[in-house]
């Protein structure tokens, strides 16, 4: 089951099957079908470093000599996730490319794109916007941004 | 064609009460079999032109691949004239059933996933219980499991601790009995009854008896089917899709003791379809 799943409880990250908590280290503190129980140490769910940037956390499997690359004046509107492959999500966004993003017009705005395909059909797709943007042009990219997912996964359906 | 030891085992096919003359299509562990209703009573099931063996019981019809060698298991409680029998109907998981029968043996998932239901956040502990396979018979026993709950079943009126025992008599089949609210001293029946289709997909066919007088029908088939469809959101989920019946692939705790049973007992059947045998 993956933690993701899960909800936030105080310091600490709760499974949502059986409710095991997880420190930020990573470390179980609390299996609660055995409140006495102190946990074995080696009971742990491996964390990975991470960096917050524009409203976005970022995530590496060993911590990296840079930061993240901050793109000012932008916020992380909403994150989608795409059943096809990033070199698909990039092919029907047209993005040029800037600094890691896609550059992509949506709803008639310019937003950029970032992306982690964690399985080869699946991509996790951050929308950033201006800052300034306001809401009726928010919801305008997010309906555009839906409808991008519905294209590039039928294109998958089809192949 | 495959060839396992699972091959001989029954698996429920079907209610009695909702099959069609005209025949069914469905698929067990991986191969297409048809399954006919009779207006004269005697249903049947076809694969490839074979016809299967068949047994009519706890309201479910039951075929084969393969040759049981013994007779379906019987569950003698259920027989009481005064209990209700329910037809719970089925559930489509996209799950490995044998996870589906492990994730029904489990009870420390209760206060997180039926919330305030089958338990509470504020009384999480599973204490003690006994776990055996009992070699005589050939199933894998947990009793005097103990657990609190807010709502134990439709008849429960607040929150009480509630007895368990639980049973594996097949590989894809699960029996609980539990504390009967209306009647101290009298077990509730409730069973799961897994029909594999593939490694990774299977339909669930709930069924009860119980003591409950009072509950219409429709109330306790609703009770089960808002349980189940919890469990199937955590079912869907599982990583990885196949039951690990490597015992350095998991964690288990001593509330996991029926479920390390469950997995050793699987092992030495040779009961491996929609199992994992090497860490992956």
């Amino acid at each position: 089951m993956r933690l993701s799943h899960g909800f936030v409880r105080g310091e600490t990250l709760s499974c949502i099957y059986h409710g095991w908590r997880f420190g930020a280290d990573g470390a179980c503190r609390k299996i609660p079908a055995h409140p006495a129980l102190v946990p074995p140490r080696t009971i742990s769910c491996g964390p990975l470093p991470v960096a917050e940037c524009n409203g976005t956390v970022w995530a590496a499997a060993k911590r990296p000599d840079h930061e993240p690359v901050a793109y000012d004046g932008y916020m992380a509107l909403r994150s989608v996730v795409i059943a096809a492959s990033c070199a698909a999500v990039e092919t029907a966004c047209q993005g040029a490319r800037a600094h890691g993003a896609s550059k992509t017009r949506l709803g008639g705005h310019d937003t950029l794109l970032v992306m982690n395909g964690y399985a080869p059909n699946a991509v996790l797709v951050i929308v950033l916007v201006a800052e300034t943007m306001p809401v009726a042009g928010r919801l305008a990219i997010s309906t555009a941004l839906e409808a991008l997912r519905r294209t590039v996964e039928t294109w998958g359906r089809a192949a | 064609m495959t060839s396992h030891a699972m091959r001989d085992a029954w698996y429920p096919v079907g209610l009695l009460s909702g099959l069609s003359e005209g025949g069914k299509d469905s698929l067990l562990l991986g191969e297409n079999i048809t399954v006919f209703g009779s207006a004269t009573g005697a249903p049947s099931v076809e694969c490839s032109g074979r016809t299967l063996p068949v047994v009519r019981r706890f309201g479910h019809l039951w075929t084969s691949l393969g040759t049981p060698d013994k007779d379906l298991f019987t569950i003698p409680e259920a027989d009481h004239p005064e209990r209700v029998r329910v037809d719970v109907g089925v559930v489509r998981v996209k799950c490995s059933p044998l996870r589906a029968v492990e994730n029904f043996l489990d009870i420390a998932h209760f206060p997180f996933v039926h919330t305030d239901i089958l338990g509470a956040e504020s009384h999480p502990e599973v204490s003690e219980y006994k776990v055996e396979i009992r070699d005589e018979v050939d199933e894998v026993w947990a009793t005097k499991v103990e657990f609190f709950q807010p709502q134990a079943a439709r008849s429960a009126g607040g929150g009480i601790t509630t007895e368990y025992m639980y049973r594996v008599p097949a590989p894809t089949c699960a029996v609980l009995y539990k504390t009967c609210p209306p009647r101290p001293g009298a077990w509730d029946v409730i069973a799961l009854f897994v029909q594999p289709l593939t490694e990774d997909l299977c339909d669930v066919w709930p069924w009860m008896a119980l003591f409950d007088d009072e509950s219409a029908l429709t109330d306790l088939i609703h009770f089960q089917q808002l349980i189940f469809l919890q469990d199937r959101s955590i079912l869907e989920n599982q990583i990885p899709k196949r039951l690990p019946l490597d015992p350095a692939k998991e964690t288990p705790t001593r509330a996991d003791l029926t479920s390390v049973a469950y997995r050793r007992w699987l092992k030495r059947h040779n009961f491996t379809y929609g199992a994992q045998l090497v860490a992956g």
